[in-house]
């Protein structure tokens, strides 16, 4: 029984709820989230080196054992999901204080900033199927609130179908927890496990988990269930996509990898061949997508699908190896993908667009800001010995031992397509010689979100430095998240040492 | 419970996503009115059949009562619910007073696949 | 010091001295180029004093534990290719560092990039050829590819460069990315990354058919890097660089590596048949089409990258048709081609430099305004071409007798290979002609004269260094032997190599390469007679443009894959959404019934327990006034509608024994409606709300709108009835009402499940109300542009411009 899930969780409920009574934006106000979000990332970082052996840490909310109350497990997927994106969503706040001054900043943009961020813990860290609607709930609504909060009326129109697939996809889930109670008589996930042995091969057990799969799919993108994302994306705030991109559709993939990989036993072959599939013509047509765009933050909103199609790819081998190439891409993603919008964002402030073909010259008007492109953009498209190199060489190692040559030539092409987009913006943004009017980059606001990208570069950097104990923390972290009966026993032995029940005086 | 449940929750259902897949914004609404209150009947319909057993309250009569926790799904889901329809409702307020229209076909007019958006 | 530490020094230096260039103020760090040039000569000293040291024949490991869980580690292998290429690497280096001080002169401003990409480059390299594990060694050859698109596109504003860049990058990464997932074959059939390892135990039996895709996917990276057909047209392209960049990463070294690569794999493929074809004929037609070509082209540097391809088509070709026991005078062919290619890249931009073009057709008579220089490349003219006295004539007689052996050896291929080396030698002899006659001898045009600058001396001496080599080496061969012997590697070497000499006779071989002389000058006669200008590369021949169609092709795609997934309104978005969904579950459940017939399914539902006319009635008037919400028009009569159906919900719950629920939903419903009413009952009245245009604009649309919702609605019918037929026999809901009263202190189950047993649930809850509060107040208050804003542009976020007065 450790309390720090729970600290996880409740942190950053307590600092949305002070940003919230106190609504006057002002520095002060901006150090106080900065604050608290630094220290949520602290304590995140915390949980993770617990647990970085594959230890597993519950906390038992209301101290009530499961099944019957709600258990938080943190485990080192979990974990390492918590920090990075506590980590990425400090450092959107640092750099949405320096975007603008404090006196114009949107009073609302923070407390839901943060309650997305209680969200997303309490998605990563809890081992209750309803909860995890519930949290995927606070994510959602909170992140339906900042898309409209500061978009104008041409904008906010594309909230419309942002929100009205992601309704979509919160009725399948509340639809598939409803038949996972019925069908297993718990929601718990360790319960889950136990109970499952008699359903193995169980028709309707595939029929759940196809329908959690596709709730889950279109909160991560995945292709035919992806429309809601590159239009509305690039709405957004840079800090607000930068969080999004980094976030949003990895807790979709973190969804599925748990239940896939934790919660039920193997179903249907074909249910992870499709899923394969599937992944493929995501990476293929996101890629694709991105290559065409012609503004950076359409070119990245595609590319989060595309990357997205690359992490399901090795997912779907249902091998360790595959998961752990799974993981390790989803955890570079997270880095990379949102050090890139805030990029775009400080292109887009010192051109006043990001639009490829009214841009240029910044090779020479910002070196530091070229320097970041470059380290991120080509990690993000898999040049070794950056981090996106890694995941690239365990998912390639995974398909091939596989024999799944066809989606081995799927992740290839995504790759592929990656490189070119961010050629593509490397050549016209920063290689290009500069537009009339020269861009503005003496303001130091400038240099400000500059430094606090660096803050992601670094962690890019030390990823790929670091790449053996990453390599090998995403390794433990596969083997938690495909340990069934190990994640069981855990959960539900902790329970035996308290005694059942509990929470009165 | 369920085979009249099952008819119910389809038939909602139907009902509802028709309404989504409406080219206007406020029977879209309606629509997930409807498929909000389907989703939780059929969460009723996993707290078994309650012929012959009652509510679960202790005291207010005897057991067998019926299973509760589907019953607090549902609490929480329809308060879930209403915070994203009332969302949803000023959204399309919103939309409507600036926009004059409802219609997506004309909100969405302007194609905007990440090209320039002419308002 | 140990040979480690010396190691190590070597590789890190050139990273170090980039980095320290790179990101120190010049303020702090004048001189870059001193700093480079010193860094080079202080890495060449290490890796001259390792091989001293090393003594002959050396192979020795030295490894650095990295990445272990994937097999990687810093791994190193000390043997004589990789000591014969670094020495190449760092020494050639000196030579373009020094040259760079005059080409660079007066761009102080660029001088940092410049250098840093120099010894950046310079640190990969090593870092290549030093390689022991091949993932380390795919490591630093996609860096080597990275600093040449950074070198490439030096010059970035020029539209060319960058296309240039593009190109170089592009084929070496997707050849590269082939060639890693080689690689990754290579270790699931030998089982480790380790070169030594594999080098040192005899290939195994497992996996026998992968072997052959392991040597295809590898090849494919090899010919990328070296720019061999189908992939040569990028190092032409790559000629926007500056001539010290071409000189060294695009003749000496960079290009080099595909053919380090063949070397490296020799010892392990060269026995399989694949090897020879698969290498051969690929690498002789490239050798061919590149000095057919050079011939056509007319730019100075053009002319020399084909040249190069052409040239690095025969290494490759020569290690294919090495004849079994391995190859002899690859060192001398490579050292052959890096003083006389090296040599013409330099003088190229000596005249590039000096008389303002590289067009042959524009230049003349430079002769005797530029003398060494002028020396310098006839020297190397006459080893391209291989005239006695240089080392041009040593390779290429050593090249003839050894295809005539190969010839008897290797059949049809052999026969090619024979056809396209006399061809080859043919066309080299007319195009050093080309060189030397048109560039320095001739009349001077007049704009030369008007540009005329001397080069400084820093310009001219490597060039004249690297011809005074070939001249010297040339003149007196033997001492080559001893230089070279020492960096043979058995498996791949031989060790029959002769004793080099200036005469070996009136040979075959020597009766060949006089005819071939001839011919060529006289093929340059007639091809060039008089001021007939260079034809040029007929377009056909351009395969870049291929690449460019290619290029614009994908992005092309790009637009028709957005135009065919992507759509922007929400009721297409969520019918696709369904519609997908519903074909899922479908295709899932089809696979089920054929299997088993619907026996298994029908076997979870309980069709007769659980029927209730009175449930059955209110869900009646639940799914009444449902009907009429699709079907009434009003706003009254949908309002009234969706109203009526919640509150028959409320009933609903009562008879499903859930007053709380009945309750709650009782007070949500009216909360709904009357919000409903009062909001946009407010844009009702002022006709804002299009409540008649509900259908879409296609009968299709419609038809597939009403299909979806019907197979959806049968497949979640279907699904119930299947999944909650036969529910769990011991649901944990049990526990709550045991217990709801001892542990919780509350008679109403739902309640203390709510506020207590699962009370993160609720707190879950009112946060998503808290959320959507915000989302309202946001809505509500939000800022809207006005219309002067709209017109300014649209892609500035409100309020993220620099420098702007706020405005909210």
């Amino acid at each position: 029984m450790s309390p720090l899930p729970a600290m996880a969780v409740l942190l950053p409920l307590f600092s949305a709820l002070v940003l919230f009574f106190w609504a006057k934006p002002s520095p002060l106000r901006s150090g106080f989230s900065v604050g608290f979000s630094v220290a949520q990332a602290l304590l995140c970082w915390w949980l993770a080196m617990q647990t970085r052996h594959g230890e597993i840490l519950a906390c038992m909310a209301g101290n009530w054992s499961p099944p019957y109350g709600i258990a938080l497990v943190v485990d080192p997927l979990s974990a390492v999901m918590m920090a990075l994106a506590s980590s990425v969503a400090a450092t959107a706040v640092l750099f949405s204080h320096y975007e603008m001054p404090a006196a114009r900043q949107h009073p609302l943009r923070m407390p839901l900033v943060h309650t997305m961020m209680m969200g997303a813990n309490l998605a990563f860290a809890t081992g209750d199927l309803f909860n995890l609607f519930v949290a995927f709930e606070i994510t959602l609504v909170a992140s339906y609130a900042l898309m409209v909060i500061e978009s104008d009326s041409w904008e906010i129109r594309h909230a419309v179908p942002y929100v009205a697939i992601n309704l979509v996809g919160s009725a399948l889930f509340l639809t598939a927890a409803g038949l996972v109670y019925s069908l297993f008589g718990t929601l718990n996930f360790a319960d889950i496990i136990v109970r499952s042995g008699s359903l193995v091969g169980d028709p309707r057990m595939t029929f759940l988990v196809i329908i959690l799969c596709l709730a889950f799919s279109i909160k991560a993108g995945v292709v035919p269930l992806h429309h809601w994302l590159p239009n509305s994306y690039p709405t957004l705030p840079p800090a607000c996509a930068a969080l999004f991109g980094g976030l949003l559709t990895k807790i979709g993939v973190y969804a599925i990898l748990r239940c896939l990989g934790t919660v039920f036993p193997p179903a249907f072959p074909g249910v992870y061949e499709a899923l394969g599939w599937l992944a493929a013509v995501t990476a293929v047509v996101g890629g694709l997508g991105a290559v065409s765009r012609d503004r950076i933050r359409d070119i990245l909103s595609f590319h989060i699908i595309g990357q997205i199609g690359l992490m399901l790819l090795p997912a779907a081998l249902m091998t360790r190896g595959g998961f752990t190439a799974a993981i390790l891409i989803l955890w570079h993603n997270m880095v990379v993908k949102s050090s890139l919008f805030l990029i775009g964002g400080v292109v887009l402030a010192i051109h006043g667009t990001d639009r490829l073909s009214k841009i240029g010259g910044l090779l020479r008007a910002s070196p530091w800001l070229a320097g970041l492109f470059a380290i991120q953009a080509f990690s993000l498209a898999g040049l070794p010995p950056l981090s996106g190199f890694w995941g690239k060489l365990l998912a390639l190692e995974a398909g091939i031992t596989r024999y799944e040559y066809g989606w081995v030539a799927a992740g290839m092409i995504g790759g592929v397509l990656t490189l070119i987009s961010m050629v593509k913006i490397w050549n016209s943004a920063f290689a290009a010689a500069s537009v009339e009017p020269a861009p503005t980059t003496t303001d130091t606001r400038l240099w400000k979100m500059a430094a606090t990208i660096s803050i992601l570069c670094v962690l890019t950097l030390g990823m790929t430095v670091l790449a053996g104990p990453m390599v090998k923390l995403s390794r433990v972290a596969a083997a938690g998240v495909m340990d069934r009966t190990g994640y069981a026993e855990s959960v539900l032995e902790l329970v035996g040492k308290d005694r059942l029940g509990g929470g009165m005086p | 419970m369920q085979t009249d449940t099952a008819c119910i929750v389809a038939a909602l259902f139907g009902c509802g996503l028709y309404l989504v897949l409406s080219r206007n914004l406020v029977r879209t609404l309606f629509g997930f009115l409807l498929l909000s209150n389907a989703v939780n009947l059929l969460l009723l319909a996993t707290s078994g059949d309650p012929r012959g057993k009652e509510a679960p309250i202790v005291g207010a009569g005897n057991f067998p009562a019926v299973d509760p926790l589907p019953q607090a799904l549902i609490l929480t889901a329809i308060v879930i619910s209403f915070a994203v329809t009332a969302f949803l409702v000023v959204l399309v307020y919103r939309l409507a007073l600036d926009h004059g229209t409802t219609d997506s076909e004309k909100l969405f007019a302007a194609r905007s696949d990440g090209e320039e958006n002419t308002p | 010091m140990s040979l480690g530490l010396g190691l190590a020094l070597v590789l890190l230096l050139p990273a170090a001295g980039a980095l320290a260039v790179a990101l120190v103020p010049r303020r702090w760090l004048p001189f870059p180029g001193f700093i480079a040039l010193g860094v080079a000569m202080a890495s060449l000293c290490g890796v001259l004093a390792i091989g001293s040291k090393a003594g002959a024949h050396p192979s020795f490991v030295l490894d650095w534990s990295w990445v272990p869980e994937c097999g990687l580690s810093l791994s190193f292998l000390v043997d004589g290719l990789s000591l014969f290429f670094a020495v190449i690497v760092l020494g050639m280096g000196v030579l373009v560092l020094v040259y760079s001080r005059g080409y660079m002169a007066g761009r102080e401003g660029d001088h940092r990039r410049f250098y840093a990409g120099l010894l950046f480059f310079m640190g990969s390299m090593l870092g290549t050829v030093f390689s022991n594990n091949l993932l380390l060694l795919f490591i630093f050859w996609e860096l080597t590819g990275l600093a040449s698109f950074l070198l490439i596109g030096f010059e970035h504003t020029s539209e060319e460069a960058r296309r240039g860049a593009r190109m170089s990058l592009l084929v070496t990464a997707v050849t590269g990315l082939v060639m890693l997932l080689g690689i990754v074959m290579l270790k699931q059939v030998t089982g480790t990354y380790d070169l030594a390892t594999i080098l040192r135990s005899p290939l195994p039996q497992t996996h026998k058919d992968w072997l052959d895709a392991c040597l295809v996917l590898l090849v494919v990276g090899a010919f990328g890097k070296s720019a061999i057909f189908p992939f040569h047209f990028w190092l032409p392209n790559a000629m926007t660089a500056p001539t010290p960049v071409s000189a060294y990463l695009h003749s000496a070294t960079m290009v080099k590596l595909g053919i380090f690569l063949c070397a490296r794999l020799f010892p392990i493929f060269g026995e399989r048949e694949l090897w020879a074809p698969l290498l051969g004929v690929p690498a002789f037609s490239t050798m061919l089409l590149g000095a057919v070509l050079a011939l056509m082209s007319s730019d100075l540097k053009a002319i020399l990258a084909y040249s190069t391809v052409s040239q690095l088509g025969y290494l490759i070709g020569y290690y294919a048709l090495g004849p079994n026991g391995g190859v002899d005078y690859d060192y001398l062919h490579i050292l052959n081609h890096l003083f006389y290619k090296g040599s013409l890249f330099m003088v190229a931009g000596i005249v590039e430099h000096a008389a303002g073009s590289r067009d042959i057709g524009k230049l003349g008579g430079l002769a005797p305004r530029l003398p060494l220089t002028a020396a310098s490349c006839a020297i190397a003219c006459a080893a391209m071409a291989g005239l006695p006295l240089t080392t041009g004539f040593l390779s290429k007689e050593f090249m003839l007798k050894e295809i005539f052996s190969a010839f008897s050896v290797h059949g049809y291929l052999g026969s090619f290979a024979v056809v396209c080396v006399v061809l080859t030698s043919l066309l080299k002899v007319a195009f050093s002609a080309k060189i030397i006659l048109r560039v320095f001898f001739g009349k001077e045009p007049e704009t030369v004269t008007a540009h005329f600058h001397a080069p400084s001396a820093w310009m001219t001496l490597p060039p004249a260094v690297l011809s005074g080599c070939a001249l010297l080496a040339g003149i007196a061969p033997s001492f080559l032997n001893p230089l070279l012997q020492p960096f043979t590697v058995p498996g791949l070497h031989a060790g029959t190599a002769e004793h080099f000499q200036i005469w070996h006779g009136w040979t075959r071989e020597l009766w060949v390469s006089l005819a071939v002389v001839l011919a060529g000058l006289a093929l340059y006669r007639v091809s060039h007679y008089g001021d007939r200008p260079c034809p040029g590369v007929p377009s056909y021949l351009k395969a870049e443009r291929l690449f460019e169609w290619l290029h614009e092709k994908t992005i092309a795609a790009g637009r028709a894959s957005v135009r065919l997934f992507q759509t922007d309104r929400e009721q297409s978005a969520v019918l696709a959404v369904t519609a997908f969904a519903g074909v899922t579950l479908g295709a899932f459940a089809w696979k089920q019934v054929f299997a088993g017939g619907f026996g298994p399914l029908l076997q979870f539902v309980d069709f007769t327990g659980g029927m209730s006319p009175l449930r059955l009635l209110v869900g009646v008037f639940i799914v009444l006034p449902a009907l009429g919400l699709v079907l009434f028009r009003s706003w009254g009569g949908q309002l009234a509608c969706l109203g009526i159906s919640g509150f028959m919900v409320t009933v609903y719950f009562v008879l499903g024994r859930a007053p709380d629920l009945a309750l709650t939903q009782l007070l949500v419903e009216t909360v709904s409606i009357v919000a409903i009413y009062l909001l946009l009952g407010r844009c009702a009245k002022q006709g804002l709300l299009e409540q008649w245009s509900d259908l879409p604009s296609s009968a299709m649309a419609q038809g597939l709108r009403v299909a979806v919702s019907c197979s959806v609605a049968a497949a979640v019918g279907v699904l119930i009835l299947v999944v909650t037929g036969m529910p769990h026999h011991n649901p944990v809901g049990n526990f709550f009402i045991r217990h709801t009263e001892d542990m919780a202190h509350g008679k109403n189950a739902v309640n203390t499940i709510l506020v207590d047993f699962r009370g993160l649930d609720t707190l879950g809850e009112i946060t998503v109300l808290l959320a959507a509060m915000l989302g309202c107040l946001g809505l509500l208050m939000r800022y809207r542009r006005n219309s002067e804003e709209q017109k300014q542009g649209r892609d500035l976020t409100p309020g993220l411009g620099l420098g702007e007065e706020g405005k909210s």
